[in-house]
């Protein structure tokens, strides 16, 4: 980045029902706004329509919480960590929760490009046994390929969902339901879903609560 | 989504206030319920609340409790800055609360039908059916089907009369209630006028009655001792053979706490600022906050509802202002403020307010919205002041008629010339774009005014070119005239049916050109408006059977189906066009002659035949033409300085008796 800024602050936030349902563009205004009422000097790119200095790993899906997200903002000013999270942790939703903060070097690359995987609890409501539920979940993973069809814009594309999910594992039974965590790639090339994965066990839409519990990164140096 | 699936499915057997007549949820219980429909409607941020700004109080702690609706969807619902004014209000009182509702979009009328989810507000979720009161914002007619869906979804009885005995207060204000007749049986009281002070006293009236063991009929009458409050059904209505309103008095055993007449209510100076503007997370209709800096206006356009019924005028302090401008954003972020009035031109100090404004902000990423300025260079400064360094879109002016003559009929006096030179002006400096808004259908308008609005886009255009090149552009937005109570043109037809389309095809047809659009309103649903916002009490079984036949969100033009309307009128032996386009004369009753908004029927009737004769009436701060507002609301100009409001000092009075017409 060739751009002037004094400092690039990476925070941990977590996110909670309340604000679950908002979209990733809506939520990148939420922190601008959030930033600009904490008084905090955030950069903005160069030329006529000036964009906020604001990036975050990985868009968070509708409907699901995030429990360790990560953004990085860009400064004007440098700020000491604590006083950082003090303003914009008060200057948040509700919904939304700042866990920590620490400045990052500027050379490092982007969130998004050293993304590689991403582990998800999932709930889904059913009535199966856990025997049952197992049994499909070891179905999947025995699986050579899980071929899937996702809308791109206009088009569809065809892919395989089974290369995308790295780790799955059974937790138990949940209120309602049945409970998995999911680890899945994530980077630049191939992001899976858990949404697609429950439609791909049989739950294309049963109720279910997803929360990204860890974004995993190739290498954040 | 397409509209036309939807529609087939609106009528659903789900559709009647049964469906939730099960024990209410919990705001837990709702919540869960939530998860299971949300994930697949549009937008389901509409839905879940949470906003910065947004006020939760404990619940269980709260004697006092007002659900705020605006019956449309979240975005509308969210630019209106008065349900913003009162949801403000009411939480700053430490033992009240207010929280809000919107109409929920099809796609969640149906899921929450299907799981049987109580319509519930957005703060704590607690189902609209456990709010002491419910109070409805009605800016406009289109939404009157909406509070029928509403109040239905909330598992509440449609008509006041047929109310559960323990359901909360339905209450109803704004503009379209200042004719409240056509949807009088749906509420149990109105109120009418400027509500953040009077807000507080009815929630607790109503709230207090029914904690001491009155009946629901006994504290309506504790409410009707409100002032501004109007109950309907403490009032007959006679009609006259040929269908006219006769008479509306208050039945024999409610007169003594119902009012012949019920007057609005004002606030003799204009509260503080909200400045705790919700900041919604979502792209909503107004992507900004808002700050009345003005109310009420002195032109006195005879068309116009707003200059009539806001009076008197009242300034807000220039300090005031910016001190709201600065903590707004603080408390908001957001980076557009508009600086609300009805005229901003005639705001006393709105240079030196715009140079305050540019000096403390001018290199900030913030944008000021100054709406409403008056057709003259002065404009195009203050325009030019505000945008300085950012991209200009475009200019906006409403001369509303196009020929000198018809502007004095309808009293906006302002020259073609001065038009012209204002738009040299405009164009000369770099704006690409001028909207221009005019009406047709006023009284005595001639095929040669429609002509002269062609005519003058064209100049206008001309001009443009002449300054910009192919860059200049010009739309032009024509809407007809509905001819609104409380206006000195409430006596006037709307114009029939035949002469809209040939005027619009004149208009269509000379405005099809480089550089030039047109848009305007389809004359059916101007008939619509017309026949609802003039309409009496008979109208109200229009409004339901409409709404049985799967009418809702009538302000969208895409869910408008005028013919299920036509089939409501119909239905109940009624006729739009009688009640659209019916001249009506001097010594009538008008369906809602029992609402005083202070300016009185003889200034009306007066300014009318002015019209008329094309006689204009001036700006009133420079002189009183006694529309009566000193008169009515003299106890509560008493006490303020000479200069609180609009009006002249007394001495600048003129003698026009009032009652001599």
């Amino acid at each position: 980045m060739n751009e002037t800024y004094a400092q690039r602050m990476r925070v941990t936030f977590a996110t909670d029902d309340s604000v679950k349902y908002v979209g990733h563009l809506d939520m990148a205004r939420t922190w601008e706004r959030a930033i600009r009422r904490a008084r905090l000097p955030l950069a903005y790119t160069q030329g006529f329509n000036p964009q906020p200095r604001l990036q975050f790993a990985a868009a968070l899906p509708v409907g699901f919480t995030g429990r360790s997200e990560l953004a990085d903002v860009f400064l004007n000013e440098e700020y000491e960590p604590g006083h950082f999270l003090a303003a914009l942790g008060g200057a948040l939703p509700r919904g939304v929760r700042t866990l920590q903060a620490q400045p990052v070097p500027r050379e490092w690359p982007s969130l998004q490009s050293q993304l590689g995987a991403a582990r998800y609890r999932v709930e889904v409501e059913t009535g199966e046994m856990p025997a049952e539920f197992v049994a499909r979940l070891d179905g999947f993973v025995d699986r050579a390929d899980a071929p899937r069809q996702r809308r791109r814009g206009k088009e569809q594309v065809r892919y395989d969902l089974r290369p995308l999910v790295l780790t799955l594992m059974y937790s138990g039974p949940c209120e309602g339901g049945q409970c998995f965590e999911v680890t899945m790639r994530s980077d630049p090339g191939a992001t899976g879903r858990p949404d697609e994965l429950l439609a791909e066990l049989g739950y294309e839409s049963a109720p279910r609560r997803i929360e990204r519990e860890e974004l995993l990164f190739v290498a954040l140096a | 989504m397409n509209p036309d699936t939807v529609r087939t499915e609106l009528p659903d057997p789900g559709r009647s206030a049964s469906a939730f007549d099960q024990a209410d949820l919990t705001p837990d219980a709702i919540s869960r319920a939530l998860d299971r429909v949300l994930p697949f409607v549009q937008k389901p941020v509409r839905y879940t609340g949470g906003e910065w700004n947004s006020v939760l109080k404990p619940w269980d702690e709260i004697p006092y409790r007002l659900a705020l609706v605006f019956p449309d969807v979240y975005e509308l619902g969210m630019s209106n800055l008065g349900m913003m004014v009162l949801y403000d209000a009411v939480n700053s009182q430490p033992d009240m609360l207010a929280e809000r509702a919107y109409t929920p979009w099809i796609d969640m009328q149906q899921g929450m039908r299907r799981l049987a989810i109580p319509l519930y507000s957005l703060e704590t979720r607690h189902p609209l059916r456990a709010f002491d009161v419910i109070g409805f914002s009605l800016p406009y007619e289109q939404l009157y089907t909406n509070v029928l869906t509403t109040l239905d979804l909330a598992g509440i009885a449609l008509r006041s009369v047929e109310r559960a005995e323990d359901a909360p207060l339905i209450l109803a204000g704004g503009s379209a209630c200042l004719n409240p007749e056509p949807v009088y049986a749906f509420f149990d009281a109105f109120f009418v006028g400027e509500g953040e002070e009077a807000i507080t006293e009815i929630v607790r009236t109503w709230t207090d009655a029914r904690a001491t063991g009155l009946s629901r009929q006994e504290a309506l009458r504790w409410l009707a001792e409100v002032r501004g409050i109007y109950i309907p059904s403490f009032y007959d209505v006679s009609y006259t053979p040929d269908g006219r309103v006769q008479a509306v008095t208050p039945r024999a055993e409610h007169a003594d706490v119902a009012p012949a007449v019920v007057s609005k209510r004002i606030v003799p100076v204009l509260p503080p600022p909200v400045t705790k503007f919700i900041v919604p997370f979502m792209d909503i209709v107004q992507n900004r906050a808002a700050i009345e800096i003005q109310r009420g206006c002195t032109r006195g356009c005879r068309f116009c509802q707003a200059g009539m019924v806001f009076r008197p005028v009242r300034e807000r302090p220039v300090d005031e202002v910016l001190a709201a401008v600065e903590d707004l954003i603080r408390q908001t972020g957001f980076e557009e403020i508009g600086l609300l009035s009805l005229s901003s031109s005639d705001y006393g100090r709105i240079q030196e307010l715009v140079d305050q404004i540019v000096a403390r902000y001018g290199d900030e990423k913030l944008s000021i919205n100054l709406p409403s300025l008056r057709i003259d260079s002065f404009s195009v400064q203050l325009m030019e002041a505000l945008e300085r360094g950012r991209r200009r879109s475009g200019f906006t002016f409403a001369p509303e008629a196009a020929t000198d003559r018809l502007r004095e009929v309808i009293n906006k006096s302002i020259s073609t010339q001065a038009l012209l030179d204002t738009a040299r002006e405009v164009y000369s400096r770099g704006w690409p774009t001028i909207k221009l808004y005019f009406m047709i259908g006023h009284p005595t308008q001639t095929l040669a005014d429609v002509q002269a609005i062609a005519d003058l886009a064209h100049d206008v255009r001309r001009v443009g070119h002449a300054a910009l090149g192919k860059n200049a552009n010009v739309r032009v937005s024509v809407s007809t005239l509905v001819p609104k109570p409380h206006t000195p043109f409430q006596w006037a037809p709307l114009a029939d049916e035949a002469t809209l389309r040939e005027h619009l095809a004149v208009l269509d047809r000379q405005l099809r050109s480089p550089g030039i659009t047109l848009s305007w309103n389809e004359p059916r649903e101007t008939l619509l408006e017309a026949a609802l916002s003039r309409g009496d009490r008979r109208l109200a079984d229009v409004v339901q059977r409409a709404w049985e036949l799967g009418a809702s969100f009538d302000a969208w033009g895409d869910q408008l189906d005028v013919n299920v309307w036509w089939q409501a009128f119909a239905d109940c032996g009624l006729d739009p066009e009688w009640y659209a386009r019916r001249a009506r004369t001097a010594d009538e009753v008008l369906p809602w002659d029992h609402i005083s908004v202070g300016v009185s029927k003889p200034f009306m009737l007066r300014e009318y035949k002015k019209a008329l004769q094309g006689e204009i009436t001036g700006d009133c701060r420079e002189k009183c033409y006694a529309c009566g507002i000193l008169t009515e609301f003299r106890a509560e100009r008493r006490p303020l300085p000479g200069n609180a409001w609009g009006c002249p000092p007394a001495s600048k009075l003129i003698s026009e008796p009032i009652a001599h017409e």
